[in-house]
């Protein structure tokens, strides 16, 4: 016994290196290619890794914990407007906005901007969500599209903070490909520890038969409502770093269409599987930049 | 009995093998069940009772064999097709439409029957089933478990089938409404209907049948007359409970 | 705020309540049998909409023949939708159905933006609806008690259908279970069509409605009331008809109530009504506000 955990020990330690060793070249992979690409292409790869992003976030709820929610544009409006409020020139909120102050004033690192903007939209997404989780099947599904269409319309109608339809324009150029591919191995890291974790067994077990995790003494809810901070969470940033990619934000930056372009990736890549979720990503960015001019 | 020995087959069996998916549950299944007849096939839980008659149904399709029902192949027919041939079923567990009223329940059951024919036949079924008759506004889903049975039974017989195939309808039953229910059968093959019967209570089955498989892990490992297997001391030992 | 100020916002809604129940009606009965929330019911709608305007401003045909082309265009559209896109994918678990049935509805309005544009169109109403008529201080168009009445009408002839005839016997049925509808010998698969045509034919109707009550078209105008249809269909108890029809009208009502009492500013926030109503009746009462009329699991 004690020797085959040697052994796996063993393995594992291996394991590790020959994951550091990858890491390290994709990373100097990653330096070339930000020196070598046009413009156009360089775009496509940073969308590219905001896509992998917001589909792994994805994969935890609609993939692992099967909760299936229609819900994540909204939580990328909350991000996107959250970072974009907090990072502003000063001049265009104190003229276009009506701010209480320290917003108006606030310049904060893009670091700060981003984690906030995960922060705002786990808030939103416990917020509307957690009543709603007592819904059962196709009324939570409903239920979550309803966070889509109430944060689009708060994002139209309060226009003293988002500028109404025409959105907020100037958010700063911060995004770029060691943010976006960091925080993708980071979140590739994370899922991964997670799902070989307590965590991750209860989740797999809900997502596979709920009413049989709750038998063996799962306590579902709370184990779903984690998997769904946890995909607000990184939602949220990966609209914050699409804004600062795209530079302006509007309510229909995030409907239901990029939503679905989100589940896409899913669902052809694979659903619950990180590799599936990344390959997705690549196909539908691909297909949509090849779509752009029709 | 008379009847078992010189009529027409009116459902034949050969070899059929079926399943769910990947899962073969049926192993080279084959029965007859003649006209005029009622036929049991009696065994335990899961072993594949149930989904030879769904396989009979076309509620799923055997993989291999052959299913004729009046002489005519009915392998790869559609159920409803299957139903309009001539067959009424009563499924496990009742299955009535709780949404609906008694009424209402055995106008489905009639669904493949004209309007005329309807109204006939209606009165015979709650002749057959008077208590049927004072509920027939009731909703299904507040009847009693006999009375579900009844109405499951009498929706089966409202186009007036050739083969009346039941699934377990004893189950969960109290024992003396089992019995009403086994005598009804008794009164139904009587006026012609030919039955083929799924049952657990062996006992009532063997004594009401003509002719009895019993089947284990998706075959037939016995095929006799009802009364010769309700001496058989295999089936009266594992069966029926009597060292 | 006095009561015939109330009154009079009433009879204002009439009309989009009309559309929200009609709309409801239909997506209760394919929820019912098919088990699907069929997005693509706000395509459908919008596709009538715009068949009646096209019949109407290029065809010139009077609006009578353009709402029976509308009803044609609708019901094809329903049909050749549960053909290709649904049948296909029957049995293949409930996320699958989603994704099609959202991939028909946002592909249907990408074609139609592609065709169209995404500007509103015009659709021009007749002479003979323009007219209003006073009781009181209280001023009713002609159009607004045409669409209430008609839907009314329709509602009832429906509900007596579904009530009482061997096919809405069988509707109910198959809704309630499907295999064992199949082993009673109805043939789902036409009864599912049959209730396309009539929840396509219904979506017509309304798409028409809305346009003469609003003066025009665009693809995008499917959406907002598709999902106000979805939402009363749940309040109103998924497979309930009447259920779906009060609950129509009452979002419509409310809808409009709901901006006529607030400050002018909040107007923008009339689609979130449908919503509020959803999250509080959902909350204390998870399985809507009527009886449902198929098993839940
Ligand atoms: N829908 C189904 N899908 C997969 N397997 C099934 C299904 N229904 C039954 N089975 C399996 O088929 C076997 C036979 O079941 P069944 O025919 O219902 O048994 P019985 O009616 O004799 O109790 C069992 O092992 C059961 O688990
Ligand atoms: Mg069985």
């Amino acid at each position: 016994m004690k020797l085959t955990e040697n052994h796996s020990d063993n393995f594992f330690k291996n394991r590790k290196k020959y994951t550091l060793v990858i890491l390290f070249i994709f990373f100097i992979l990653l330096f070339i290619l930000s020196n070598s690409l046009s413009g156009y292409y360089y775009r496509i790869l940073l969308l590219f890794g905001i896509n992998v992003i917001l589909t792994l976030s994805l994969n935890i709820t609609n993939g692992y914990a099967n909760i299936f929610s229609l819900g994540h544009g909204g939580l990328m409006l909350a991000g996107g407007y959250t970072t974009a409020l907090l990072t502003l020139p000063v001049e265009f909120k104190a003229n276009t906005l009506s701010l209480p102050l320290w917003l108006e004033q606030a310049q904060v690192p893009f670091i700060f901007s981003i984690i906030l903007a995960g922060i705002v939209a786990m808030i939103v997404g416990l917020t509307i969500l957690l009543p709603a989780f007592r819904l059962k099947g196709h009324y939570f599904i409903l239920a979550s599209l309803g966070i889509n269409i109430i944060m689009i319309n708060i994002a139209e109608n309060v226009r003293p903070i988002t500028n109404g339809a025409t959105g907020l324009r100037g958010a700063p150029p911060y995004t770029n490909i060691w943010w976006i591919f960091g925080i993708a191995i980071f979140l590739i890291y994370l899922i991964w520890t997670l799902l070989t974790a307590r965590f991750g067994r209860a989740i797999k077990a809900i997502g596979k038969d709920q009413g049989l995790a709750e038998a063996m003494g799962v306590n579902s809810a709370k184990y779903k409502a984690y998997a769904f901070m946890i995909s607000s969470f990184f939602t949220g940033v990966g609209g914050a770093l699409w804004t600062h990619l795209i530079l302006t934000i509007s309510p229909s930056s995030f409907d239901l269409l990029v939503v679905f372009q989100i589940i896409m990736m899913l669902v052809i890549g694979g659903v619950s599987s990180i590799s599936g979720s990344i390959l997705g990503a690549a196909i539908i960015t691909a297909i949509l930049e090849i779509l752009q001019p029709l | 009995m008379a009847k078992d020995s010189n009529n027409k087959n009116l459902l034949t069996l050969e070899n059929i093998e079926s399943g769910y998916g990947k899962v073969k549950v049926l192993h080279n299944v084959s029965l007859k069940i003649k006209e005029g007849q009622i036929v049991t096939i009696v065994g335990a839980n899961g072993v594949g009772k149930s989904t030879t008659i769904k396989t009979i149904l076309g509620l799923i399709k055997p993989s291999s064999g052959q299913i004729k029902f009046k002489n005519e192949l009915i392998n790869s027919l559609e159920t409803y097709k299957i139903i309009a041939k001539g067959i009424g079923y009563s499924p496990e567990g009742r299955e009535v439409f709780g949404n609906l009223n008694v009424y209402e329940n055995l106008r489905i059951g009639a669904y493949t029957v004209s309007k005329d024919d309807f109204t006939k036949r209606l009165e015979e079924v709650y002749q057959l089933f008077p208590r049927l008759k004072e509920r027939k506004n009731q909703e299904a889903s507040s009847l009693s478990g006999g009375e579900q049975q009844m109405l499951a039974i009498a929706r089966a017989l409202m186009q007036d089938p050739d083969l009346l195939i039941l699934d377990e309808p004893s189950l969960g039953l109290a024992p003396i409404i089992a019995e009403e229910i086994f005598n009804r059968l008794a009164e139904i093959n009587q006026m012609g209907t030919t039955i083929l019967l799924i049952e657990q209570n062996v006992n009532l089955a063997l004594h009401l049948s003509d002719h009895a498989y019993v089947m284990e892990k998706g075959k037939f490992v016995l095929d006799e007359k009802a009364s010769i297997l309700a001496q058989n001391d295999y089936v009266k030992k594992t069966y029926m409970g009597i060292a | 705020m006095d009561l015939t100020y109330i009154f009079q916002q009433v009879l204002n809604a009439l009309s989009l309540g009309s559309m929200l129940a009609l709309l409801a009606v239909g997506y209760t009965m394919i929820y019912g049998v098919l088990g699907l929330i069929n997005f693509a019911h706000g395509e459908v709608f919008m596709i009538g909409a715009f068949t009646a305007m096209y019949a109407i401003t290029g065809l010139g045909f009077p609006l009578p023949i353009a709402l029976i082309l509308a009803i044609i265009a609708s019901v094809l559209a329903g049909v050749l939708l549960e053909r290709f896109c649904y049948r296909p994918v029957q049995g293949s678990g409930d996320i699958t159905l989603f994704i099609t049935s959202l991939a028909a509805s946002i592909g249907i309005r990408s074609l139609f933006v592609m065709l169209f544009g995404s500007r509103s169109m015009q659709f021009p109403m007749p002479k003979y609806l323009q007219g209003i008529r006073f009781w009181g201080d209280i001023l009713i168009t002609d159009l607004n008690l045409i669409i209430f009445v008609f839907t009314v009408i329709i509602t009832l002839i429906l509900s007596f259908f579904i009530k009482n005839t061997k096919l809405g016997i069988a509707m109910r049925g198959v809704s309630y279970n499907k295999q064992t509808a199949e082993a009673m010998g109805i043939n789902s698969t036409s009864i599912i069509v049959a209730t396309f045509v009539i929840g396509s034919a219904l979506a017509a109707v309304a798409g028409v409605a809305w346009g003469l009550q609003y003066g025009n078209v665009r693809p995008a105008m499917g959406y907002h009331p598709g999902i106000s249809g979805f939402i009363a269909a749940v309040l109103g108890g998924i497979g309930n008809i009447s259920g779906a029809a009060i609950s129509g009208f009452l979002l419509g009502v409310g809808q409009v109530l709901f901006v006529a009492f607030l400050p002018s500013v909040y107007s923008g926030f009339r689609p979130l009504f449908v919503w509020i109503v959803l999250f509080i009746i959902l909350f204390y009462k998870p399985t809507g506000l009527f009886r449902s009329n198929i098993k839940w699991e």
